[in-house]
């Protein structure tokens, strides 16, 4: 701003160049622009270098702990610490110079000198950055032959519910202690003693029980936090990473679904900043467990008053054939459909296209609440109450009494009684296994549900279909937020098991609709063509989600 | 290519009419045998053959056969389940389930530890890449089995005893000065720094300090689970 007096031009200024947002800042020569906010270490990750570190994590505030990060800045005399630098316009980073590559080697031997090198024993390897680091810029061999530090009393003990500590071979990066203080928000846990017996431990005899437990583990950079769950379950090289979504809750945090061999082993947080960022909650995590059960392996058909398995084209033929007898009989307010909101949007669109099909108005999908769970976003906190991953999907699909029809309630009341029943999941609540609303459900002349778990409801049901698990199948679910994201297969079921969308495909079939080529991919199509929500809705676009234009979404905060 | 036999170029295109007549060929081949049968009876030393099993040759030193799993003093596996060896086998042989071991310096160990014999390749690849020197190979290469089930050895069968060793001896196994079976550093000899600062000095001083452990002792997951959710 100048202070001479220059009289105002007549006509406007020509518009100042907007402020640039960004600094251009070189790695060992190369120039680019990168966002203001970013840290030096991300800075780099654009530019395809990469700077070792263990203590930054980009959610988490900078302390500059490890000194792993260390590189040469032009202007600066001495190596400084990537991560602690603050991005300027013209900053030139250095990291292959000798004097960089003497300072990492020379932090790797420190760190190494007590650390124990249990990788045999220790669940991180493979996964873990003091190996990948070592590796990548350490010495191959240690000048070190004293004897190493020990923690004898604080090895393997469980600190919390899930959290499995060994502080042998902590290396104190904090990156656990800053998660609690910052993310969870609860604190349990800190330093204690100082120097070189420096440990992480909870305060006084509180264990590490908050939601996200399991994050802990997560950040943790090497094998010093682990979950009871998964360790010793697999080696972590032999797991197959599938994009998926998590089945506990609304909030529908990304999950990274990993496998070998058809069983599940755990589940992973998958990054997707505006949902549930780096994080997962203990009780979706741990999920991946029951994903594994089943004890519903055959379709099963009942037969006056035996029960007898069938196959599946079998089964579903019986089902169309009762459908029919009862439209014709009674027409179709006496077929009753019930979705799930464990179902994907394509399994329940199917499941309304077969009641529109017929002419059922008797459609409805319902949910129970949970305790609120809720996840940190990049920016919010998302949070969600409902027990079933998909109610919001399931309704805009049109699974709810249309004109003239009745819900569930109506069913279990008595107040309506259809002559059919067709349940596309037979976990779809509660109500499943409590003997009197399913005594409600089996006043209908015939009762059919798919299932992966034997429950009341099965027990009584005339027709079983044996359906898939979340890892056996692909498909979209909308969360809390409005947020449309995809799922993928992991693996594929073991026949005759099948996805419900291949029972109901099976069943539109049989009642004279549909196309026997149909995959969820032509399904999603059809949604984004007929509901109008999703319009224009498109695979491709799913990475990460993709929101929908609505404003009446109970979640009020929206990144 | 020099060296290579054209073992084609020896077999003529057309049978000659002496050889057609067949029986004279037939005859010239017993000959052959008869002879080698007089001259072996005469001087049973040249016979390259062996009467196996009475007789047995005598293998390397480093004679990769069965394998055996190496104890502790103890008497525990060495193994401490890391599927180093698994991994690096490549008739994917190796079949291990890890567990949790009640004593906390072990930690870990197998569960079960199955090497099936008949997909075995003998190459020793598990040998070289176990780092806790946990699995070596004998001399002992007299497995036959009349199932598939039997050929699949399991850790009481690949457990290291003395009867076997006496019968067979040490094969393939990590190469050490002396007399090959004791390696230069033991680690599970190292020393070991007692105590981790003031606390657990007073700790081991039988000094009551307020318990920070949730659970103190050996892991047993489900009934420290129990503890939480209780
Ligand atoms: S933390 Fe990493 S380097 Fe240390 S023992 Fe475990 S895998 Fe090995
Ligand atoms: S326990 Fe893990 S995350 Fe926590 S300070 Fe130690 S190394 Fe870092
Ligand atoms: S490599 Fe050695 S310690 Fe590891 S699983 Fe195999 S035998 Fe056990
Ligand atoms: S990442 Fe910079 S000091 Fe740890």
């Amino acid at each position: 701003m100048s202070s001479t007096p220059v009289a105002p031009p007549p006509s406007a200024p020509p518009p100042a160049p907007p402020p640039k947002d960004t600094f251009t800042v070189s790695f060992d020569g190369k120039a680019i622009e990168v966002p203001k906010n970013l840290n030096l270490i991300d800075a780099a990750k654009l530019a395809g270098v990469d700077i070792p570190h263990f203590c930054y994590h980009p959610r988490l505030s900078v302390v500059g702990q490890c000194r792993m990060c260390l590189v040469e800045i032009e202007g600066m005399p001495k190596i400084q610490a990537a991560c602690t630098v603050p991005l300027k316009d013209g900053l030139s980073v250095k990291t292959t110079t000798d004097k960089v590559k003497n300072a990492r080697a020379a932090t790797m031997e420190f760190l190494l000198i007590n650390h124990p090198l249990d990788c045999p024993i220790c669940d991180q390897a493979g996964e873990c950055t003091l190996q990948d680091n070592s590796f990548g810029y350490g010495n191959q061999l240690s000048r070190f032959d004293e004897a190493k530090r020990q923690y004898p009393t604080f090895d393997r003990t469980m600190i919390g519910p899930h959290v499995v500590a060994d502080m042998t071979r902590c290396i104190q990066c904090t990156r656990c202690i800053r998660f609690t203080h910052e993310i969870a928000g609860t604190s349990e846990l800190t330093f204690l003693d100082r120097g070189g017996r420096t440990l992480v431990w909870t305060h006084e005899g509180q264990p590490l029980a908050n939601d996200w437990s399991g994050c802990a583990a997560d950040v943790c950079p090497v094998g010093a936090l682990t979950t009871r769950e998964f360790r010793f379950r697999s080696r972590v090289w032999y797991l197959q990473k599938t994009p998926s979504v998590c089945p506990g809750c609304n909030v529908g945090c990304n999950i990274s679904i990993e496998s070998r061999d058809d069983v599940v082993y755990r589940f992973l947080p998958r990054l997707n900043p505006t949902v549930n960022d780096y994080w997962l909650c203990d009780y979706g995590r741990f999920l991946s467990e029951p994903l594994n059960d089943r004890d519903v392996h055959k379709a099963t058909v009942r037969e006056g008053s035996a029960v007898r398995e069938a196959t599946v084209p079998a089964a579903v033929d019986r089902i169309a054939r009762e459908i029919r007898s009862s439209l014709e009989g009674k027409g179709p307010g006496a077929v009753f459909f019930l979705g799930s909101a464990h179902l994907s949007n394509e399994e329940n669109f199917l499941l309304r296209k077969i009641a529109d099909h017929v002419g059922s108005p008797n459609r409805d999908a319902i949910v129970d609440k949970s305790r609120p769970r809720k996840v940190k976003s990049k920016t919010v906190w998302v949070e969600g109450d409902d027990a079933g991953a998909n109610h919001q999907g399931a309704k805009d699909m049109g699974l709810s009494p249309g004109a003239g029809g009745h819900g569930l309630d109506a069913v279990i009341a008595g107040k309506a009684s259809p002559e059919v029943i067709l349940i596309a999941d037979a976990a779809f609540s509660a109500i499943a296994d409590d003997p009197e609303k399913v005594a409600a459900l089996r006043r209908a002349r015939f009762l059919a549900v798919a299932a992966r778990n034997a429950n009341a409801l099965t027990r009584a049901a005339d027709v079983v279909l044996p359906a898939a698990s979340l890892a056996e199948k692909e498909g979209t679910f909308t969360n809390v937020q409005g947020r449309v994201q995809k799922f993928d297969r992991a693996f594929l079921p073991k026949p005759p098991i099948r996805a419900a969308w291949e029972h109901l495909l099976l069943l539109a079939l049989a009642l004279g609709f549909g196309d026997r080529s149909w995959t969820p991919h032509d399904l999603l199509r059809q949604i984004a063509a007929e509901v109008p929500d999703y319009a224009g809705i498109k695979e491709e676009e799913l990475e990460g989600g993709r929101l929908l234009k609505k404003g009446d979404f109970a979640w009020a905060g929206r990144p | 290519m020099s060296g290579v036999i054209d073992v084609s170029a020896r077999i003529p295109d057309r049978l000659t009419f002496w050889q057609r007549l067949y029986l004279p060929e037939i005859f010239r081949g017993m000959a052959v045998t008869l002879r080698h049968l007089v001259l072996n009876v005469v001087n049973p030393r040249r016979m390259p053959t062996i009467q196996y099993p009475e007789q047995k040759r005598n293998y390397s030193a480093r004679f990769r056969g069965k394998h055996i799993l190496k104890t502790r003093e103890d008497g525990t596996l060495k193994c401490v389940a890391c599927y180093m060896c698994a991994q690096a086998c490549p008739a994917e042989c190796i079949t291990i389930v890890a567990g949790e071991h009640p004593k906390i310096a072990y930690e870990k160990y197998p569960v079960v530890f199955d090497i099936d014999m008949m997909r075995c390749v003998f190459c020793g690849y598990c040998v070289d890449a176990c780092p806790k020197d946990a699995i070596w190979m004998t001399r002992n290469y007299e497995m036959a089995f009349f199932t598939r089930e039997e050929a699949v050895f399991s850790i009481d069968r690949l457990r290291e005893s003395k009867a076997e060793i006496d019968a067979h001896g040490y094969g393939y196994r990590p190469y050490y000065p002396g007399d090959g079976t004791t390696p230069p550093t033991d680690a599970s000899r190292l020393p070991v720094v007692a105590g981790s600062g003031e606390r657990d000095a007073l700790r081991q001083a039988g000094v009551a300090l307020p318990n920070r452990h949730v659970g103190a002792g050996p892991l047993n997951a489900t009934s420290q689970a129990a503890k939480f959710t209780a």
